[in-house]
């Protein structure tokens, strides 16, 4: 588990979610419903709705992470 | 990014400028109407640009950690000067955890 081999893994799972997604986005929308491409696919709300939950759940994290923070700060002022 | 147009800016004007451009060019063509798959995919551009940014990142990162190079040598030099600051100072009265 050298860190070449993980940077370079890193940096093709990058490259293909940005392929994948911009075909998702771009490609998909214009393209015959009988074509072989949207085997691959899932149906396109998708595309929208799985961003949409990621953004949920991760302003989440952030805020609760930051409350619990602030609250734990402020016990140990008081106390 | 819009280059500096000559006008001293710091980094946040810039970037708010950026943003209300960006933002009214894809309001424009969001009120256009040109049909219903053009619908979806200017209604999806902001998570494109989104996740467009997080791949980014990622692949900025993975790069970077793929083109890092092992230094032995000076990591053994430092080791040794790092023995060295550390007798020396304990000799002078500094007590240390090790």
């Amino acid at each position: 588990m050298s860190s070449n081999t993980v940077g370079s893994g890193i940096a093709s799972l990058g490259a293909l979610i940005f392929f994948y997604y911009s075909t998702w986005i771009f490609i998909i929308p214009f393209i015959d419903s009988s074509h072989w491409l949207h085997a691959y696919f899932l149906d396109k709300i998708w595309a929208v709705r799985i961003p949409q939950i990621l953004l949920v759940l991760g302003l989440g994290m952030i805020s609760s992470l930051l409350l619990i923070a602030t609250v734990c700060s402020k016990k140990q002022k008081t106390s | 990014m819009l280059k500096l147009l000559g006008i001293k800016s710091s980094r946040g004007t810039r970037l708010t400028v950026n943003l209300i451009i960006l933002s009214s060019i894809w309001w424009y063509f969001f009120n256009l109407e040109l049909g219903k798959a053009y619908e979806f995919t200017i209604s999806a551009v902001p998570y494109w640009f989104l996740i467009t940014f997080g791949c980014y990142a990622l692949i900025k990162i993975g790069l970077g950690l793929s083109t890092l190079r092992d230094c032995v040598e000076e990591s053994a030099s430092l080791d040794k000067e790092i023995k060295e600051a550390k007798a020396f100072l304990s000799q002078k009265g500094l007590k240390t955890t090790n």
